[in-house]
């Protein structure tokens, strides 16, 4: 619980602050419908400046949440977890990483040659540390459709990995249909693939097609696409392999070529497993595990290895791009929001020049200096909040179910989903900018000495 | 008119500071207005009628001297209190009616309503009982710019009493109205004073408005002189004297 706060703080401020704007807004129009209804007139007064203040603030609150949503799931990603804690184990000195395929006879969980201290470990907590299901391997291949034309147009990534490890390792793919899984398990050279990444090839399901490895050299696959991976935004390029075929792939290219692997860097065997992935309980236990593969050195010397958590991997990938995020962060989108506020309390204050006199006759009427405070502000609030929450609903209903997330590729992310979250960023937005911007204008219009305003009229 | 004031204004004067130096625009003025009098103020621009008027309404200040309504020291009130007050004691009329132009007749007419503890139907009852008196039960749904001059004024008028207020304060409400809509204005006024029994201050150039009034002062030179000479005229008296006076949601509520 704690942790969830401290990742979500300004999430959870954001939400608050949509609720408790909201909720006001209610109590206000069940308690005084009438200056409810005086506010929106209010605001059908230049029905134009309206229109263009909203419109800024819709432009405003899709750009900020567009920007925030790249900075947000990054943060997500790379924020170390306290519980079900990833630990991905690469090459220490090399990038990209390429070990050894019989670094998993190792770290198998079911492998007879499992490391003697991972074994101990299971004893002393009474059950394995991870199981086959929290244990996964990914060899990335990448070829081309077109052995003369090699573009993004025919180009295909793939992971290579166990097709039961899918549905409990592959983050947002725990509800893939089963069918999927036991298609590509039925076919050696079956293949997923995202449904961008279909469109681009124009391939079919139960489609045959061949692909030449971009970066194994000679490397040929003959690849049946039997079905389509589930539009969760981050796979949509990429797609899954069987990563027995992926093996095989290399025998065929040894017996065809008749050359001992040795001889070819490229595809030699113990340069073809990138990474390990596993996944454990909790910090103590990755901390024991983490030991444990650090001290058998002896029997991964061949590459040395690192372990860490995935979190920390995506962190390390992201490095060099981190002072552009946290100029994003700390400068683009307070000067956004800053921009923001200019034009609700620029638009605002013209608004309230141009009314002096009735704001002025509303005084005479009976009407207090704060109620004319609140009068303005709720004008602004209710039309910056509308438009806040018009535009965060829209770009989160556009980008995530029109165009699959946003395309922004980094680290692991192809694209990046708006999170639910958003749909209280936009209210919240809208709230913020309409209190700063609306107050100064809101204090002058409580200000407004009838006197004057009447001496200058007559 | 009855005994008993219902305006007092003591020692009042104001001054104005403009580019540094000291305007006094009121000098130690006195005024005293009976409940349901009719006092036509009168005098030359700059005179300080309407900052007189302001001060009366609680709208200023004044630099100095007491200004009471009834048992209410308006001079003493704070800004929010006063607004309050306002509310339900001062009518106020305008020259240029400052009809607010986003609202129809009735929602401009409601609109001091809303300040007031009153349920939603009460409160259309008021609405529609004073735009009924002005006249213009047919107009509900016009807005500002859909109406004349002298049907502007008219829901300013409404707007003015809805509240059924004990004074009646007018800043020359015939002045930017055609002579016959100013005439249908100034009987309007006058049915409010003897139909509804209203104490009305008029500020006024116009000699057919003053000519109207019960009691004539003039301001000249920061200070009120009593017109001895003005006698109302008998054409008006008959005129503003109805059999009896409407049964409204006005009247009752100030029954």
């Amino acid at each position: 619980m704690l942790e969830f706060i401290g990742n979500n703080v300004i999430n959870l401020i954001a939400l608050a602050l949509s609720v408790l704007v909201a909720l006001a807004g209610l109590v206000y129009l069940a308690l005084r419908p009438r200056f409810f209804w005086l506010a929106v007139k209010n605001l059908w007064r230049n029905p134009l400046r309206t229109a263009l203040i909203s419109f800024a603030t819709m432009v405003l609150v899709v750009v900020v949440t567009l920007i925030w949503t790249i900075i947000y799931s990054l943060s997500l990603s790379t924020q170390a977890k306290s519980e079900n804690l990833k630990i991905i184990i690469t090459e220490k000195y090399q990038l990209p990483s390429r070990m050894p395929f019989n670094f998993i006879n190792y770290l198998d969980p079911d492998s007879p040659q499992l490391l003697e201290g991972i074994r101990k470990l299971n004893a002393k907590y009474g059950e394995p540390i991870y199981t086959k299901k929290d244990f996964m391997t990914w060899s990335f291949f990448g070829g081309s459709t077109d052995i003369k034309k090699k573009d993004l147009k025919n180009f295909a990534f793939f992971f290579c990995m166990e097709a039961d490890s899918i549905r409990s390792m592959m983050d947002d793919l725990e509800d893939i249909d089963e069918d999927l899984i036991r298609k590509l398990k039925e076919n050696d050279n079956g293949v997923l693939l995202g449904g961008e990444r279909i469109k681009t090839l124009k391939l079919q399901i139960g489609d045959n097609f061949e692909l030449d490895s971009m970066n194994f050299k000679d490397i040929k696959m003959k690849l049946k696409l039997v079905g389509k991976i589930p539009d969760v935004g981050r796979y949509n390029q990429a797609g899954i392999m069987n990563v027995e075929y992926f093996k095989k792939a290399f025998d065929k290219y040894k017996s065809d070529v008749g050359k001992n692997l040795t001889d070819h860097p490229d595809v030699s065997p113990d340069r073809r497993l990138n990474l390990i992935w596993i996944r454990v309980k909790n910090q103590e236990r990755f901390n024991e595990l983490a030991k444990v593969i650090d001290e058998s050195g002896v029997f991964f010397s061949e590459r040395p290895i690192k372990v860490e958590t995935g979190s920390s991997a995506i962190a390390s990938f992201i490095e060099p791009y981190q002072d552009i995020l946290t100029g994003v962060k700390l400068l683009l989108v307070p000067a956004i929001l800053l921009i923001m506020t200019l034009v609700v309390s620029i638009a605002i204050s013209i608004s309230v020049r141009e009314r002096r006199t009735e704001l002025a006759v509303m005084k005479v009427l009976g009407f207090k200096p704060m109620q004319i405070l609140y009068l303005v502000m709720a004008e602004s609030l209710f039309l910056a909040v509308m438009s806040g929450f018009v535009a965060g609903f829209g770009v989160f209903a556009i980008v995530n179910w029109g165009f699959k997330g946003v395309s922004f590729p980094i680290a692991f992310f192809p694209a990046f989903l708006i999170p639910s979250w958003a749909l209280a960023w936009g209210p919240a937005m809208g709230c913020l900018t309409a209190l700063m911007g609306s107050v100064l204008p809101a204090w002058n219009a409580r200000n407004v000495k009838v006197s004057e305003v009447f001496a200058k009229v007559a | 008119m009855s005994s008993q004031p219902i305006l007092r204004v003591r020692d009042v004067h104001k001054t104005f500071t403009r580019g540094g130096e000291a305007i006094e625009v009121l000098k130690n003025l006195n005024l005293v207005v009976g409940d349901g009098e009719y006092l036509g103020i009168m005098g030359p621009s700059g005179s300080g009628k309407t900052t007189l008027l302001n001060l009366i309404a609680g709208l200023d200040k004044p630099s100095g001297g007491e200004v009471w309504i009834g048992q209410s020291p308006v001079s003493a009130m704070s800004e929010a209190d006063l607004a309050q007050w306002r509310t339900r004691h001062i009518g106020f009329i305008f020259q240029f009616y400052h009809l607010l132009p986003v609202l129809t007749a009735y929602e401009n007419v409601e609109l001091p309503l809303l300040l007031l503890p009153m349920s939603a139907a009460e409160r259309k009852r008021q609405v529609l009982t004073a735009l009924d008196l002005v006249s213009l039960s047919h107009r509900l749904t016009h807005r500002p710019g859909q109406l004349s001059g002298g049907q502007q004024q008219r829901v300013g008028i409404a707007r003015a009493i809805v509240t059924d207020p004990v004074l009646i304060v007018a800043d020359e409400p015939t002045g930017d109205l055609d002579a016959k809509s100013a005439e249908e204005i100034l009987n309007l006024m006058d049915e409010l004073h003897v139909g509804l029994k209203k104490t009305i201050l008029l500020v006024t150039h116009d000699p057919r408005a003053a000519a109207r009034c019960h009691r004539l002062v003039h301001l000249e030179k920061g200070q009120l002189l009593e017109d001895t000479s003005h006698t109302r005229s008998d054409a008006f008296q008959r005129k503003s004297t109805p059999a009896a006076p409407p049964e409204t949601a006005i009247q009752d509520k100030a029954k």
